[in-house]
């Protein structure tokens, strides 16, 4: 069997934690860390509150934001659905919490730590690099920082997330499959922003 | 003789700057700010190219983008590119052009025999010709396109680099003249998003080619300057918009490196692609010149009036020292003055009985001969005009009669009227009114489509003066920006003192087609109206005649309009000549629909960076690079590289293939399977949903068992199929075929979201969190028991059951389940630890023969034991029914998905195509996929078919090939012979077979 740290050695992400810089942009696969989908009746004030005591933050509420807390960050995906970043636990240790603050059968958490990694993009010209894969705008009046959405960048599907408005910084969150694709594509455009 | 004709001051040329570059082999020089078309012209080249289908000689007609005849081949090899129009190509050093529709030289053109027997060439000629018998078009056109010319494409791969983007803003404004400058200048200022898109290298449209007015010219450059300041307006020069599609959703080409030559754009793409998405759209896309039918107007030396003008004040090109102006409007008296100021001889010819007093004054002040009520009645010259003869009009405009006068000149610049550019206005839905004050089609505003929300300002929209655009623009400037919300400014209007200038086309009385002393049609000469299909009057005539009175059919008959070129400067003359032949007004004729692009484009900013390795998404497995390193084949599935085979060294397809399927049967083999579709599903209702989506029964299935399911569409035909397992009370792991997988989560969320909303039930994709080793074999215990603490025992972990653990340390879920009909496990352990496993097992499988086996294998393994594959096996028209899996269909359950098909007589007849398995006679045939079975063979089709064949493979476990396939009532045909016919003619015997060829009784993967 092998120990902990053999396993820790072995682990590895689609695009190995690299960093590309062109024309003052910035593309770096950003440290992995664990995730888990959270299904739930939002509407509901008494489970809110339950996973608001779990997760340390009311999550978020509105539609295409993100909230963050510590060493959580929460992204809105739809009326009954939540990602959660962990940035300090793992998914197995998390995941019994956040499931006990949900009534039984009433809706679903699902570790997808390994599904996506998470490709941050910065530089003043950033905007233009998302703007050749999306039609989503991005322009900071209607994307600003604290905003996500899920959109298409070529044909990979996306959660992107807004920042820092005054250095454009943003993270590309993308399925493990597509990482590769992703990545060569946006280290062509850079070169063309 | 370098630049002959170039004047020695004057334009927007930078003289300093002396560009070299070739035109058919001869090196001419040029200046920076030149084009092509410029550059020739100051080298006096007159003679540019070959027409369509006479072979006439042609020459430039235009300055800008309307340009029909100056059609190049620009560039060698592969930056070879044809049909580009030498006044849209900005000189550059080392430019190298050569002339089209030309063979074996400009000068000598042996296609030109064409004009000689035009009698027989009418209109309609091809397509009366050639489309009839239609076999034979293929072999006319071969002909016809060889003898028509055009350019030719490269053969060799664009080295050319291409990027495409999106932009959204608030206010998208074509055209950069005065009134999209004022347009744009209104809408910016507040946080208002503005673009501002013209096709010339710089900005001031229409002015840039006019007579300096110092006042207008620093207008511009103010305007321009403080929009370039603004950091809310996008500028986009050399950038044409090609397209516009609803929901003010536009389309524009940037030229971003064109201009600098090919290979001299460092990293920069050659072009930029641009998909706009606007809020409000301002057109000021400005107006096009459009000829005199006049005879044999297609001379080289025949040009537009503002095009000559534009060669001289924007180039300083003088293209001839004596210049008729032939006009039946005021603006030709600009290029007039122009010419006289440069110091040609000029004769103005106005069709006119009757001109301003002050036009007349202007004239004589420049010492311009002026006859008015006169016309062209010929041109003598061919490769270049030499001189015209006029002679005086009819009052009706329908005949010349009287005193002719021969004038020597080199270049005639006519004028019959400005069409306003109602390309965009068009293609955004709108419909056109008729205005006859300018004669011409403008937007109807009133007929605007409201989906494009926008506005048509100055000579796009029939207001040619300056002052008017300017106003028009400002208004609509600061209706678009604050319809978005925003505050507009205030644009500062130029002083306008001068009135030759500024006051646009001025007045017009319309002559659709001069008189010769011909009748139209009868005489030598050919009045033209469309240059670059080579369409005259008289085809015209020839159309009415034979009954294509609507413009549609005129267009497709005569083929006007319908050139690169989109009869920009042709299809208002082609329409008003219809007119009166039919005695009718022109709004009655109607026009054709403007279609995008509006001007040619290349394909390959179109596709931007989405080519080459980044044409189609690639999508990779957690241990891709294992594949790699051990040298896969990889085979398309959907989007995924899967490992197709592992060739040894030295092995073809087939023999890996053969290898890794024995191996798996004797030993152990591994697969890839990460790619499988993998749902994870929660909640209270997850049993009966589930009940609901497959065909058989779910909710006495125990925790940590596994179960196949199929399910169907609405039709009762198979849709995808796999094995879901019970995590939980309430939790469910179902996997989908690999294609699959977006399909059933979308149909799984489609029942969910729009027919059961009250259900509780949560379904989420986790396809991509597991990395999927499937090991198969006889040694798949041996060597799992290496590496696991799982309790491995048959009665600990049976077939068709998941049991979680380590696997090489790695937390996984280890499923007993199987496709090849071997003891199997498949490994699931979080992607992150892929790889690990992969070599972790690779390397403990050595002592056991483990083999690396891909897809194919796969493919082999399954249809041995008559395992189906959805979508091969099965194509959307297949029941369990017909797979001979009724067994998997529940009688007991009330309802299930597509089962009220089955009470429909077609699904419940017992004669459909069923599954069999096929043994053809001779063992070392492998059936074609997709072959007929046929009642009875014949010479030649057609034959009846009972079935084909779905699968096909040599088996090295059989020793022999062997197939699946669907036949008419199969599962009453086992032990009969069947014929199947090949596509090469021959004929096969088959026998018919229970479609499960190994282990019948499924010991070995229970064992």
């Amino acid at each position: 069997m092998a120990d902990q740290a053999t396993l820790r050695a072995g682990m590895a992400t689609p695009l190995s934690g690299q960093s590309y810089s062109s024309n003052g942009i910035t593309i770096s696969e950003q440290q992995s860390c664990d995730k888990l989908i959270v299904r739930a009746d939002f509407s509901d004030a008494a489970t809110v509150a339950a996973l608001s005591q779990v997760l340390g933050q009311t999550p978020a509420l509105e539609a295409n934001t993100y909230s963050m807390a510590d060493d959580k960050a929460v992204y809105w995906l739809g009326p009954d659905e939540r990602l959660v970043y962990l940035h300090a636990q793992t998914a197995a240790d998390t995941i019994g919490s956040v499931q006990a603050a949900i009534p039984a059968g009433k809706g679903a958490v699902v570790d997808v730590s390994d599904y996506y990694t998470v490709i941050q993009l910065s530089g003043q010209n950033a905007r233009d690099v998302l703007s050749s894969g999306t039609p989503f705008d991005v322009h900071p009046r209607v994307f600003g920082a604290g905003q996500c959405a899920q959109t298409r960048y070529g044909s990979a599907t996306v959660l992107l997330s807004a920042l820092d408005d005054d250095t454009p910084t943003f993270n590309v969150q993308v399925r493990w499959s597509f990482a590769q694709y992703l990545w060569t594509y946006l280290a062509r455009v850079a070169g063309y922003c | 003789m370098s630049q002959s004709c170039r004047l020695d001051s004057g334009g927007r040329i930078d003289r300093s700057k002396v560009l070299q570059f070739t035109f058919d082999g001869k090196s001419y020089t040029g200046f920076k700010g030149d084009t092509l078309a410029s550059a020739l012209l100051a080298n006096g080249v007159k003679l540019l190219g070959r027409s369509f289908k006479y072979h006439r000689p042609r020459g430039l007609i235009a300055a800008g983008s309307e340009e029909p005849n100056a059609l190049m081949q620009l560039e060698n090899g592969a930056y070879t590119e044809p049909n580009t129009r030498a006044t849209c190509i900005e000189l550059y050093d080392g430019l190298v052009a050569n002339s089209q529709n030309r063979w074996p030289s400009l000068g000598f053109d042996v296609g030109a025999i064409n004009s000689s027997v035009a009698r027989f060439l009418p209109a309609g000629f091809y397509y009366k010709t050639f489309m009839w018998p239609a076999s034979m078009w293929m072999t006319y056109e071969k002909f016809i396109r060889k003898a028509a010319g055009l350019g030719v494409s490269p053969t060799e791969p664009d080295p050319d680099v291409y990027h495409s983007r999106y932009a959204t803003c608030d206010v998208l404004v074509i055209g950069g003249g005065p009134a999209g400058l004022a347009a744009a200048t209104a809408a910016a200022g507040s946080d208002a998003r503005v673009m501002l898109i013209d096709e010339q290298s710089e900005f001031g449209g229409s002015t840039l080619g006019a007579a300096a007015v110092p006042e207008v010219a620093s207008w511009v450059a103010a305007s321009t300057a403080a929009l370039a300041a603004n950091n809310n307006v996008t500028l986009l020069p050399r950038t044409t918009v090609t397209g516009y599609f609803d929901y003010n959703y536009l389309t524009a080409v940037e030229k971003v490196t064109d201009h600098l030559g090919p290979g001299n754009g460092g990293t920069a793409p050659r072009q930029r692609f641009w998909k706009i998405r606007a809020s409000r759209v301002v057109i000021a896309a400005g107006s096009i010149e459009r000829p005199l039918v006049f005879a044999d107007n297609d001379r080289p030396g025949i040009m537009l009036a503002n095009a000559v003008s534009t060669y001289i004040n924007r180039f300083g090109v003088l293209p001839d020292q004596n210049i008729v102006v032939f006009t039946n409007n005021d603006s030709a008296y600009r290029t007039a003055v122009d010419a006289a100021r440069s110091g040609a001889t000029v004769t103005m010819v106005d069709t006119r009985a009757e001109v301003s007093a002050e036009l007349t004054r202007v004239l004589q002040q420049h010492k311009v001969k002026q006859f008015t009520g006169h016309a062209i009645s010929s041109v003598q010259g061919t490769k270049g005009v030499k001189a015209v003869r006029i002679m005086p009009l009819s009052a009706d405009g329908k005949s010349l009669q009287g005193q002719a006068w021969e004038i020597n000149c080199g270049i005639v610049a006519n004028s019959g009227g400005w069409t306003p550019s109602v390309h965009m206005f068009s293609q955004s839905g709108g419909k056109l009114q008729y205005d006859n004050s300018i004669e011409g089609f403008v937007p109807d505003p009133a007929k605007a489509k409201r989906i494009n929300p926008g506005f048509s300002v100055g000579a796009c929209n029939g207001s040619f003066a300056t002052g008017d655009c300017i106003a028009e623009g400002a208004q609509a400037g600061r209706q678009a920006v604050e319809a978005c919300g925003f505050v507009a400014s205030d644009v500062a209007m130029p002083e306008l003192t001068d009135a030759l200038n500024d006051t646009g086309m001025g007045g017009i009385a319309a002559l659709w087609l001069v008189p010769t002393v011909h009748p139209v049609g009868e005489g030598p000469a050919k009045h033209f109206h469309d240059f670059q299909n080579d369409v005259t009057a008289a085809d015209i005539h020839l159309a009415a005649r034979e009954g294509y009175l609507s413009v549609e059919h005129l267009k497709r008959y005569t083929t006007t309009g319908m050139a690169t070129d989109q009869g920009k400067t042709s299809n208002l003359n082609a329409l008003a000549i219809m007119a009166e032949i039919r005695g009718a007004q022109i709004p009655e004729v109607g026009t054709t629909t403007f279609r995008p692009p509006f001007t040619p484009l290349t394909f390959g900013a179109i596709g931007g960076q989405e080519s080459k390795d980044l044409f189609l998404q690639e999508r990779h497995t957690p241990m891709h690079q294992c594949h790699v390193q051990n040298n896969a084949v990889f085979e398309d599935v959907g989007d995924w590289k899967r490992p197709w085979y592992f060739p040894h060294s030295g092995e073809d397809m087939h023999a890996a293939v053969q290898r890794e399927t024995l191996s798996v049967r004797t030993d152990v083999g591994m697969l890839d399977a990460s790619t499988l579709g993998k749902i994870d599903i929660q909640g209270a209702d997850a049993a009966e949903f589930l009940e609901m989506i497959y065909t058989n029964n779910w909710k006495k299935l125990a925790i940590g068992n596994c179960r196949y399911g199929l399910m169907l569409n609405e039709h009762g035909m198979i849709f995808d199929d796999g094995v879901t397992t019970r995590l939980g009370e309430h939790h469910y792991h179902m996997t989908t075929t690999s294609g699959g997988a977006a399909r059933v989560l979308n149909w799984l969320e489609e029942w969910l979201q729009t027919e059961w909303p009250e259900k509780q039930v949560y379904c989420t994709s986790v396809t991509e969190q597991w990395a999927v080793v499937a090991l198969n074999g006889p040694k798949a215990r041996d060597l799992l028991a290496t590496l696991s603490d799982i309790d491995l025992s048959k009665e600990a972990f049976p077939f068709m059951s998941m049991r979680e653990g380590q696997v090489a340390g790695i937390p996984a879920r280890v499923y007993r389940i199987s496709f090849t009909g071997e003891l199997a496990y498949e490994i699931n352990v979080p992607a992150r630890f892929g790889r690990q496993l992969w070599e972790t097992l690779q390397e403990a499988g050595k002592p056991f023969n483990l083999c690396h086996y891909g897809t194919e294998a796969m493919h082999v393994l399954r249809a041995e034991k008559g395992f189906i594959i959805v979508g091969q096996d099965t194509d959307g028209t297949v029941t369990p029914a017909d797979m001979d899996m009724d067994w998997i269909v529940s009688k007991t359950k009330p309802d299930f998905l597509g089962k009220r098909s089955f009470l429909r007589s077609d699904t419940a007849r017992d004669d459909r195509q069923q599954l069999v398995g096929l043994l053809t006679t001779d063992p070392t045939v492998v059936l074609m996929e997709g072959a007929h079975i046929v009642q009875e063979i014949k010479d030649a089709p057609p034959m009846t078919t009972i079935g084909r064949v779905t699968s096909s493979y040599m088996s090295p476990n059989l020793e022999r090939s062997f197939a699946l396939g669907m036949l008419k009532n199969g599962l009453a045909r086992k032990g009969e012979t069947v014929q199947l016919s090949l596509m090469n003619g021959d004929a096969v015997e088959a026998l018919v077979t229970d479609p499960v060829f190994i282990d019948k009784e499924g010991v070995r993967v229970r064992g």
